[in-house]
């Protein structure tokens, strides 16, 4: 869904539903992934989700208690008595880190997969403007990784079978609908048959989550690289 | 019947005080205290969304108050109210134990999405409007019509995507949107974007 707004460098964002959704912490994990991720470099969305975070403190606030069980309180008890650790989570820490975040460092609920930089990523060949590098499958099925398109470059004429969501990390690319940059979120249904091209300054990274398999068209099927197939059905090409 | 709003602002007043004995005294009575309070709703929030699961409730009783009690020094009373806290660890912990099953397994923690960065980054501006809007929700939530109030509670309390509601109730999919979005409006909680 698009926001147009001229002052906001970021114009791509999840729809109102899917924040609702992310704040009730019903989205499956691979999609709020993708608006964590978008989050970082908007504003509005974290205040929007700060807001709908509250319909759920409220609604908490006034659920009917249900009874909990006397030895169920004395065992928490009992494990509190042996755990007098605070979680190894130093907030000065964290505050050191974000000071120093620019807008071309890992986003932070990425560095699991990328601590460091996105060089030092595992990149494996698609085509020769596009690598790859999984990053997790969901026990849906789904996948979550990151692609990096050089730049100039095109990801091969490709359709699919359902719905793909992209963050761009770093550079941009436009398709016919619009010119995408770093922060912006664009969602696709599986309807459409879209061309995304790198611009020409730099080589765009980005982070897909795929529910279903990517069918391509064209002859870049033939330099598909395994990684795609891995666990999507391939259905048969037409013309192979 | 909902508790009069100066009983709540008490109530949570008590909670504050709990969770500050127990980040800085280790004070075990305190947190006692807090587990009478409020492990009984985060039962009920697991059976919300797993009704008859008993077991599975217990456990993320004794996760949550746990967390409580390991968490408590990072929690700061001028980023967000006590209830948002506490709502935010009992989320969390429903969405990891969801996780851990099947269909909807995951290599993707309620850490890595819900890693706190919103707090961090609030100025006061900002931080001014929230309470703002804290306020407007609790005064007026019990106010909306039962249509209104009947989808929040599925997605939030439930757990339920707007899909699985929309079969639940057996609505069509953009009623459930529609009636989300007329409670979202009354509440005022989602503003315009704001022109940065």
């Amino acid at each position: 869904m698009k926001h147009k707004n001229p002052h906001s460098p970021v114009l791509y964002h999840p729809s109102d539903d899917q924040l609702t959704e992310y704040s009730a912490g019903v989205l499956a994990m691979s999609r709020a992934l993708c608006i964590a991720t978008h989050i970082e470099h908007c504003h509005s969305c974290q205040q929007r989700i700060i807001s709908l975070r509250q319909l759920g403190s409220a609604q908490l606030e006034n659920l009917a208690p249900q009874k909990v069980s006397i030895d169920l309180k004395n065992s928490v008890l009992a494990k509190i008595k042996n755990n007098n650790v605070n979680e190894a989570s130093d907030p000065a820490e964290f505050v050191k880190k974000s000071a120093t975040k620019s807008s071309n460092t890992i986003p932070r609920c990425l560095t699991k997969w990328v601590p460091e930089s996105f060089e030092k990523v595992d990149w494996s060949f698609v085509t020769p403007s596009v690598s790859i590098s999984e990053l997790c499958t969901e026990g849906s099925g789904a996948k979550v990784a990151l692609v990096k398109v050089k730049a100039g470059g095109s990801m091969a004429h490709h359709s699919h079978t359902s719905e793909e969501i992209t963050v761009i990390l770093e550079g941009s690319f436009s398709d016919e609908d619009g010119c995408y940059r770093p922060g912006d979120y664009v969602f696709r249904d599986g309807v459409h048959d879209h061309k995304p091209i790198a611009t020409n300054d730099q080589d765009c990274i980005c982070l897909i989550v795929m529910d279903g398999p990517i069918q391509l068209t064209g002859w870049f099927s033939r330099l598909l690289n395994p990684l795609l197939r891995l666990n999507h059905k391939m259905p048969a090409l037409a013309g192979s | 019947m909902q508790p009069s709003l100066d009983k709540k602002e008490q109530d949570l007043a008590r909670w504050q005080q709990y969770i500050k004995a127990i980040a800085e005294h280790r004070d075990e009575q305190a947190f006692a205290r807090l587990f009478d309070d409020f492990a009984p709703k985060v039962k009920a929030f697991s059976l919300a969304a797993q009704p008859g699961a008993s077991m599975i409730a217990d456990e993320l009783v004794q996760e949550v108050m746990l967390k409580i009690w390991n968490k408590a020094h990072l929690y700061n009373p001028a980023k967000a109210s006590v209830t948002t806290w506490l709502y935010t660890l009992a989320r969390n912990a429903r969405i990891d134990y969801i996780r851990r099953n099947g269909r909807f397994s995951s290599e993707i923690s309620s850490d890595d999405i819900y890693n706190d960065i919103l707090d961090d980054r609030l100025d006061l501006f900002s931080l001014t409007q929230q309470k703002q809007t804290e306020q407007l929700i609790r005064s007026s939530l019990s106010e909306l019509p039962i249509d209104q109030s009947q989808v929040l509670a599925k997605v939030y309390m439930e757990g339920k995507t707007h899909q699985q509601t929309a079969a639940e109730l057996q609505l069509p999919l953009g009623t459930v949107k529609s009636r989300v979005r007329l409670a979202l409006n009354k509440l005022e909680v989602l503003l315009r974007r704001e022109a940065k």
